[in-house]
């Protein structure tokens, strides 16, 4: 089988650098011949593009007020309209993606450091430590996550945090609340990977526990992550449009995807100017869709067991 | 049975400690309190309310104060609404519950045929129409397919009202009065059935595919049996296992699961009161809605539990 790999393009040569093991390559294999995921990873290869590179190529500033041309429907010139402003919509929504995908990948990366660490801490020492870990797992896990999302984000208002800044927060909270399922898979799986034969190498070697954990148990967990984070990028923009929709997000003048939706105020807006609402709705869509499309394709292609 | 039920609910007491100090916690790092909002009010009244209401004194006093309410099932007073904590919630809750309870009745009647039908129909037309319907229905916004609803049915077909949940100055009762609300539920309701619906068929599918590939379904197969009753018979109902557990962590979203559906429609159920409690900084109230939440949640695990043993004499509760 792996004699007939080929070296190709530069995405394999990305994900190489990530896994650098015969695995991975064998995975990233069978995800390209999946025609489904690799949609997906194009349709979200093409939005991250636009989302980095539009705004730098739009002869629009995306704060730019034309007050003298608001509300104007799609023409040439602006190809999603102007908003209420008469500032680009397109541009606007480009920018918009920056804010919601970073938001989306930051906030899943912070839940895998958080959840990883403490899900190979409590599984590789067990007793107290797992006891204490997994006590807050169960605390963590039965936070209301909206309505406890929708507190910090309140408190974020009050605390003053300066436009720019709030993503960070936001990534912040959505991912210290969002880290105790992938805490549950990666200890569950330390226990079994704990009893196998090379763990009982490494204690023969007499290596230490932090070379153990990071080199030999959190490798082995690898496919569990990526699949937990891959779907958790979905849920994660959900998140942040839903609590942006609502007012307590991303607030303006910087955009974001379910803040710019929130834009729709009033009926009026909503039958009359679907421009200015139904653009950024279609890209969360979009983006979640590719995003679950890519996490389904990565657990087929990283779990041959699965894929009957 | 009795023996685990009464150690799980004596587990849940520490759990919910947690909670209410981390939510407590919260907000504890937000500056201000109730009455720093408040115009209107000499300094001194305000020393002297906050002097009531224990706001003057160090955060862990105050969770103290609230904690020891709490037990005697006292959860304060909202500062927004006025009234009692527990009379706010009472009187919101229920409109939430029986939307979610409706959704949820509809949601497994529309999954479960759905996800059978995909899974014994693998690869079929059927399969991947209902799969990228699924798909769809998991990735999209809730407040996104609200709007589109509202556009489509509100404003262009004129056929369901936008907001609320009776007709303005309406007295109808009885029947009439049911109907009535039934009519304003029809938009969320269809909100909340198109988002949820997706993960429950999901759900269906593969494990109705799980157990299709098990050994006892090909002895099923050999003995000659037809294939309705192999499939119907024998395998959907091992298939309803993991189902039936799924319901039970469902029950949390019975009361939670549409905060931003309600607010959208304005829909006067808890979801609505948790964003005004939020924006008008009413921590009690705050507070109570979280912890009810979590209670629920906590509930919600133990059914799931229970029913699953009920349900599948294999597992035995230690």
């Amino acid at each position: 089988m792996e004699s007939k790999l080929q070296p190709s393009n530069e995405l394999e040569k990305k994900y190489e650098k990530e896994v650098v093991m015969s695995p991975g390559k064998l995975a990233w294999k069978r995800f390209r011949k999946n025609k489904v995921a690799m949609t997906g990873l194009v349709i979200l290869t093409i939005i991250i593009l636009i989302s980095i590179l539009g705004p730098i190529l739009s002869p629009y500033n995306m704060a730019a007020i034309d007050l003298s041309n608001t509300t104007a429907p799609p023409s040439l010139s602006h190809l999603l309209g102007t908003d209420a402003s008469g500032r680009d919509n397109l541009t606007r929504v480009m920018y918009a993606g920056r804010i919601s995908l970073a938001v989306g990948f930051l906030s899943v990366l912070i839940q895998v450091v958080i959840g990883g660490a403490l899900g190979v801490i409590a599984g590789y020492y067990g007793g107290i430590i797992d006891s204490i870990i997994m006590r807050l797992v169960d605390i963590f896990s039965c936070l209301p996550t909206l309505p406890m999302l929708m507190m910090l984000g309140a408190i974020m208002l009050d605390l003053k945090v300066r436009p720019e800044n709030k993503m960070y927060f936001l990534m912040l909270i959505i991912g210290l609340l969002s880290w105790p399922g992938l805490c549950r898979l990666i200890r569950g799986e330390i226990l079994s990977l704990r009893e196998k034969e090379y763990m009982q190498a490494t204690e023969a070697l007499g290596l230490k526990d932090r070379r153990k954990m990071l080199k030999h148990l959190l490798p082995n967990t690898a496919a569990t992550i990526i699949v937990t984070a891959a779907l958790g990028v979905g849920s994660a923009i959900l998140t942040e449009s839903g609590l942006s929709f609502l007012g307590l997000g991303v607030t303006v003048p910087t955009p974001s995807w379910g803040a710019l939706v929130q834009s729709v105020d009033d009926m009026d807006t909503l039958q009359n100017y679907p421009w200015l609402w139904m653009p950024a709705g279609i890209c969360i869509l979009l983006t979640v869709v590719s995003v679950n499309l890519i996490g389904d394709g990565l657990r087929d292609a990283l779990d041959p067991k699965h894929n009957s | 049975m009795r023996q685990y039920i009464i150690r799980r609910v004596l587990a849940m007491i520490p759990i919910l400690l947690g909670i209410s100090l981390i939510i407590f916690m919260i907000f504890a790092m937000a500056p201000g309190d109730a009455l720093s909002g408040v115009a209107h009010m000499s300094v001194a009244t305000k020393t002297q309310l906050r002097h009531q209401m224990h706001l003057d004194q160090p955060k862990i006093v105050q969770y103290l104060y609230w904690l020891k309410g709490a037990i005697h099932g006292d959860l304060g007073t909202s500062t927004f609404y006025k009234k009692s904590v527990s009379s706010v919630i009472n009187t919101y809750i229920w409109n939430s519950f029986y939307l979610g309870l409706l959704s949820t009745i509809a949601v497994v009647i529309i999954a479960i045929p759905i996800g059978v039908v995909a899974a014994t129909k693998q690869y079929s037309m059927f399969d991947s129409i209902s799969s990228i319907f699924a798909l769809i229905a998991m990735s999209v916004p809730d407040f996104f397919v609200g709007l589109l609803l509202i556009s489509l049915f509100s404003m262009d077909l004129s056929l369901f009202p936008v907001s609320g949940m009776e007709t303005m100055g309406s007295n109808a009762t009885g029947i009439a009065k049911i109907l009535d609300i039934m009519y304003h539920m029809f938009l969320p309701f269809l909100v909340l059935t198109i988002t949820s619906v997706a993960g429950i068929m999901k759900y269906m599918r593969s494990s109705m595919l799980e157990v299709i590939s098990e050994d006892y379904i090909r002895t099923a197969r050999s003995k000659g049996l037809r294939e309705k009753v192999v499939i119907y018979k024998h395998a959907l109902r091992n298939a309803l296992i993991p189902i039936i557990t799924l319901l039970g962590f469902t029950i949390p979203g019975l009361f939670s699961g549409a905060i931003i559906t309600e607010q959208i429609f304005s829909w006067p159920g808890i979801g609505p009161v948790t964003l005004l409690a939020v924006l008008n900084r009413d921590y009690p109230l705050c507070m109570g809605i979280n912890m009810i939440f979590a209670v629920l949640t906590l509930l919600g695990n133990l059914i799931a539990d229970i029913t699953y043993a009920v349900v599948d004499p294999r597992i035995r509760l230690k």
